[in-house]
């Protein structure tokens, strides 16, 4: 009867579910508890075959897309693999974190820092075959300084006042206060061929070791080994670089052989990863990246610093790095932007060990209610991670009686509540995670006066900037950075969670790969073997 | 006749310019607009730089001013450019289009490969095996949403077994056979909540005609009643289910857009969410008036064809106009 | 107009005075189908559950265990735990709250502006009428995944804001029903007689045609109620659902989705309830029009 068939196929249906599920479950294997970085092996992959030259390299990467080939405009991490791959700066970023020559072959600084002058190479060609000269970097750092071109990069250079081209192979860069660290600011300046640059997207036209191939926005890169570079030949022949928006799409495509490297695995999902045998886990030398949540202190009950420390006692770090990142994180207990593996980060300061009687207190005395509702502004369709620590966090402050109020947006809406600086946002902390490179000034300079969103216009912390920027000794440098470091852990202008990176993996046969502080690949020496 | 088509022709282009107002009002009410995204959070951008920016993209002049550019855009041929990569919307959509059409053409081919013949034997033996094990089917069909469906198969084809893919397009010219590897899946997905309403439609339709005085007639003359329904219920059953595909259509461009996503296939439906997502209203504006204009269009053709080919209808037409 | 397939219902004006209304009759004809009434237990089933969801759910849906992390199905937790330690089956039951609460509610809202906007422009007839109708098509005209998904980045997505756009975009098809409907009664002769007898289009409307037209409107409202929950799974499934830590049974799906490897569990339970609960609706709504097209019933 037609009534039996409907019935027994959602029987079966019920029936094959169930079996599914009970098959399919299982305790997850322990999550490997190593923190971040520790600072002293190298990061690269040690090969212990010798590698075969040629093939192509499928790098995937997870979320949002690379929209623009531009390298001097980059506002998204998943850009920023493409860079170094078709471009050239001054200077580059060691595998171990330090500054090393690119197209720059050395450099010195006048007495009182303010003069720099830069040796560069010369016989560099372009893939265009333009050849590369002093003017080129004249070009290309006053187009980073050009504030309508909205570079991430000039806020790190705003102190040059000129930059003169001597002859085709020297660069003087004068400056309008000293900065010791110039030449790392440099780093991410790129040399790309301004006649061009408009056309960018279809030419791709820099000095790297790869040439641009093909660009479909939001979708792939496929590039090609540039047999003219200056530097050493790349091994492999060709790299496509494609976006795969689903991160379990992602993962699957890993493991099935579809992509060489992910970068974007989602940390829950490590134990499986670790349990094949065709994959491993890259890792950084030092971990550089900061998941922290922003405040605005300029509007209540944030503009209150015992809100501010009430929060950072309220934050459970270590459970929301084990829930959130399988505890592959470095929890910042001292809430210090500075990872733990810096050989400038001070280890004298206090820690704000999770106490809810202590948030309670303080929260009482900044005037933050019983009943009162705050909101937890994070990402929807992204970073769940940052919602599930979200949630931690909310079921934390019920307990002292205060409502958190998660909500999801998807990142226009997400991005235009706070930035850029100057915005007001009470009764919110928005949940971000800021890239930075290894070089401890460079995560303390964020937080001067314009640069965070958490609007910290703080006179006393710019001018220990500018001292540690001008110290031509490390002692110099590290006792501003001290000062700099108490302030912060004192005033908490964001809530620092934890130092980590994003998550890397790869088919063990990938080897010459390595990571920066964030997590960004580089794969300019990548071999197949 | 030909006042039956111009009128449903000049209709079909009013709904589309109606559509394309809709369209451009309500993405401006969104928060947030392109310049927001594309300073996303640089350091040390203020508000002044912001407001040069907007100005330089045109996003300050009045709504009316900002849509009839567009508009005059559309009939020069020139789509708009896009905020984010630079590059016309047109040479954009124009990569995403083929894939896009693909896909829902494949799902479509599959839905009606299974679905009519299911429904014609269905029909000429009722109540048998098949046509209850099809009745149930269309029912379960027509309740799983297409990402479900997507979901499931990832989970058996490609994580439990590894046969397929799924990630990833080549074109057809290039390697046909990845390319078949590699649309099957999301192909499958969508043809599986399509296939279940073509199928009821059908053998409703199929059933009801089979009940027709002219069935009886042709078994009296000493036609066998299967023969009678394969040669003479179907077409007359066929009519009415084009109305049924012109609707599917319209059910697989809307699902073909999570399907895209879930499978990473580069066609209009993802460039649509991630235009959403950025706020890029150049690229969004045009391939939302795309889609909307594909739906038109498909019930234009389905509504002229009834009329042409339902003698019926077109009898009452001439009455109608006389 | 074009000849898409409107549902015409066919009703027939109120017999005698001693008869059931027509919804109470269709009702018992329904009892006597046996897949109207396992989708109708099904449904009743499932919103029982969804009440009564603070007594019969054996922990609290949001109790944090952050040892408990992706735990199989066992005793203590039957459906499993997620990644936050917290009981599947309970999560599973809060859910229901919210999917069902928005299935309904946008199915209930799309059925009153249908009906209010389908009489209104089926009595007024000529210009009114087409350019009333025309604006239905406008808005069906754009697929409504789309739709859903701009409309949600603008307005937010908590509980109600979720209710009004689903049901505001499921409206156009409702309007298209009742308009029908009314189309097909002002042709008769008793409503010829009501307005000849100069008793006010308003009560013709809802105190004649409405209750005729009920059982057909009804019908539809299980189908709209099935449409509904699949457009709020999938917005909950790109993460545009209700906020955290509320969760919807699609946005259960999209957690368990990101960890079929290793908890399979997770993403096969609210899948299977969510497609139980679509499969109830579709059924329900199936079996009614069957009833009601004297041509279909077998």
């Amino acid at each position: 009867m037609r009534r039996s068939r409907s019935l027994t196929l959602l029987l079966a249906v019920c029936v094959v579910s169930t079996v599914a599920a009970c098959g399919g479950s299982s305790k997850s294997p322990a999550a490997n508890k190593s923190s971040g970085g520790t600072g002293s092996t190298a990061a690269t992959n040690s090969a212990p075959a010798s590698p075969k030259a040629g093939g192509t390299l499928t790098y995937g990467y997870t979320g949002g897309g690379l929209t623009s080939l531009n390298p001097n405009t980059i506002n998204s991490g998943t850009e920023k693999p493409v860079a170094s791959l078709l471009f050239d700066g001054l200077t580059q970023l060691g595998p171990d974190g330090s500054t090393q020559p690119d197209l720059a072959t050395s450099w010195t600084a006048s007495a009182d820092q303010k003069t720099w002058t830069f040796k560069l190479r010369s016989g560099v060609k372009y893939h265009s075959g333009k050849t590369f000269t002093a003017k080129d970097a004249v070009a290309n750092i006053n187009y980073v300084l050009d504030k309508k071109n909205a570079a991430a990069q000039r806020k790190r250079i705003t102190a040059i006042t000129s930059v003169v081209a001597t002859d085709d192979t020297t660069l003087t860069i004068n400056l309008s206060a000293p900065d010791a660290v110039l030449p790392s600011a440099l780093m991410w300046v790129y040399m790309t061929n301004l006649d061009t640059i408009g056309q960018v997207n279809t030419n791709g036209d820099g000095t790297g070791p790869f040439a641009l191939k093909s660009f479909v926005a939001d979708d792939h890169v496929d590039l090609v080994r540039f047999d003219g570079y200056w530097g050493t030949k790349p091994s492999v022949d060709a790299i496509n670089i494609v976006r795969t928006a689903d991160a379990t799409s992602a993962l699957t495509s890993l493991q099935t052989g579809q992509l060489d490297v992910l970068w974007g695995v989602d940390p829950t999902n490590v134990g499986t990863l670790k349990s094949d045998q065709n994959l491993t886990f890259l890792k950084s030398s030092s971990t550089s990246g900061v998941t922290i949540l922003m405040l605005d202190m300029t509007s209540p009950p944030f503009n209150n610093i015992k809100a501010r420390q009430a929060l950072s006692y309220a934050v459970d770090r270590k459970s929301m790095a084990e829930a959130g990142y399988n505890g592959i994180a470095d929890v910042s207990l001292a809430n210090n932007p500075i990872s733990s593996n810096s050989a400038d980060y001070d280890s004298s300061l206090p820690t704000y060990d999770f106490n809810l009687d202590k948030a309670k207190q303080l929260f009482a005395e900044a005037g933050v209610k019983q009943g009162d509702t705050l909101t937890f502004w994070t990402l929807a369709g992204r970073r769940g991670e940052w919602t599930t620590m979200g949630q931690i966090l909310q079921a934390d402050l019920k307990q002292i009686g205060i409502n958190l109020k998660i909500e999801q947006q998807e990142t226009s809406t997400w991005t235009a509540k706070f930035a850029p600086a100057g915005k007001k946002y009470p009764n919110m902390m928005v949940m971000d995670f800021l890239s930075f490179p290894p070089v401890p000034a460079f995560a303390l300079q964020f937080f001067t006066t314009g640069g965070c969103e958490c609007n910290w216009n703080s006179t006393e912390y710019d001018a220990l900037m500018a001292q540690a920027l001008a110290a031509t000794t490390d002692t110099a440098r590290k006792a501003a950075e001290a000062q700099m470091q108490k302030m912060f852990n004192e005033q908490v202008p964001s809530v620092v969670l934890m130092q980590n990176a994003t998550l890397v993996a790869a088919q063990k046969k990938v080897q010459g790969v390595w990571l920066e502080g964030d997590g960004t690949p580089r794969l300019a020496q990548a071999s197949l073997s | 006749m030909v006042w039956y088509v111009g009128r449903r022709v000049g209709m079909s282009a009013l709904m589309l310019a109606l559509t394309s107002v809709l369209i451009f009002v309500v993405l401006r009410v969104l928060p947030g607009d392109p310049v927001t995204t594309l300073v996303g959070q640089t350091e040390g951008i203020d508000a002044s730089q912001v407001a040069q920016m907007r100005h330089g993209l045109g996003l300050d002049r009045p709504l009316f001013m900002q849509y009839g550019s567009w508009v005059a855009g559309l009939f020069s041929g020139h789509f708009g450019v896009s905020y984010f990569s630079h590059e016309p919307v047109q040479t954009m959509m124009g990569g995403r289009i083929g894939p896009t059409v693909e896909l829902t053409l494949v799902a479509l081919l599959i839905a009606i490969v299974i679905a009519v013949p299911t429904a014609i034997y269905s029909a000429m033996h009722p109540r048998g095996v098949v046509d209850r094990a099809a009745t149930a089917f269309a029912s379960l069909g027509m309740s799983v949403p297409s990402f479900l469906a997507a979901l499931a198969l990832i989970i058996v084809f490609a994580v439990k077994l590894r046969w397929l893919p799924t990630r990833g397009y080549v074109s057809i010219v290039s390697d046909p056979l990845q390319n078949l590897k590699l649309i099957l899946m999301p192909a499958a997905a969508l043809a599986f909540t399509a296939c279940a309403p073509i199928l009821r439609f059908l053998r409703g339709s199929l059933g009801e005609v089979s009940e027709a005085p002219y069935i009886r007639t042709a078994e009296g003359k000493g036609m066998l009643r299967p023969t009678a329904i394969r040669k003479h219920a179907t077409p007359n059953a066929l009519i009415p289910t084009l109305t049924i595909v012109g609707m599917t259509v319209g059910r697989l461009l809307g699902g073909v857009v999570i399907i895209e996503y879930i499978f990473s296939w580069p066609g209009l439906g993802t460039l649509i969410v991630d235009s959403v997502f950025k706020r890029d209203y150049a690229v969004l504006q045009t391939s939302i008036l795309f889609a909307a204009a594909a739906f038109i269009f498909t019930t234009l053709v389905v509504d002229l064809l009834y009329g042409v080919l339902d003698p019926r209808l077109k009898a009452a037409t001439r009455e109608s106009a006389a | 107009m074009s000849a898409t397939m409107a549902e015409v219902p066919s009703t027939r004006p109120r017999d005698d005075v001693g008869e059931l209304p027509a919804t109470q009759r269709l009702l018992t004809r329904l009892m006597h189908r046996p897949l109207g009434v396992v989708s109708l237990a099904i449904l009743v089933l499932l919103v029982v559950s969804a009440v009564f969801a603070p007594l019969i759910a054996p922990h609290s849906p949001n109790a944090i265990s952050v040892v408990d992390r992706f735990h199989g199905p066992s005793s203590a937790h039957w459906f499993g735990t997620d990644e936050l330690g917290r009981d599947l089956l309970s999560r599973l039951l809060f859910g229901g709250r919210i999917a069902l609460g928005i299935s309904f509610g946008a199915a209930a809202i799309s059925t009153i502006l249908g009906v209010l906007w389908g009489f209104f422009a089926g009595q007024a007839g000529g210009l009114l009428d087409e350019l009333l109708m025309r604006t239905v098509d406008v808005v069906m005209a754009i697929p409504v995944i789309l739709f859903a998904l701009v409309l949600v980045a603008a307005f937010g997505s908590d509980l109600p804001t979720l209710i009004v756009i689903i049901g505001l975009l499921l409206t156009p098809a409702s309007a298209r029903l009742a308009r029908s409907a009314v189309l097909a009664e002002i042709r008769s002769d008793y409503y010829r007689a009501a307005v000849a007898l100069g008793i006010p289009r308003v009560r013709i409307l809802f105190g004649e045609l409405l209750p005729n037209a009920a059982p057909v409107i009804i019908a539809r409202t299980a189908l709209a109620a099935a449409d509904a929950m699949i457009i709020e799974a999938s917005l909950s499934f790109i993460g545009l659902g209700v906020p955290p830590p509320s969760a919807s049974w699609g946005t259960l799906v999209k957690d368990g989705y990101s960890q079929i490897f290793h908890a399979l569990y997770y993403v096969v339970f609210p899948g299977a309830v969510i497609l139980l609960a679509i499969w109830a609706l579709n059924t329900l709504g199936d079996q009614l029009q069957e009833l009601l097209d004297p041509r279909t019933s077998r």
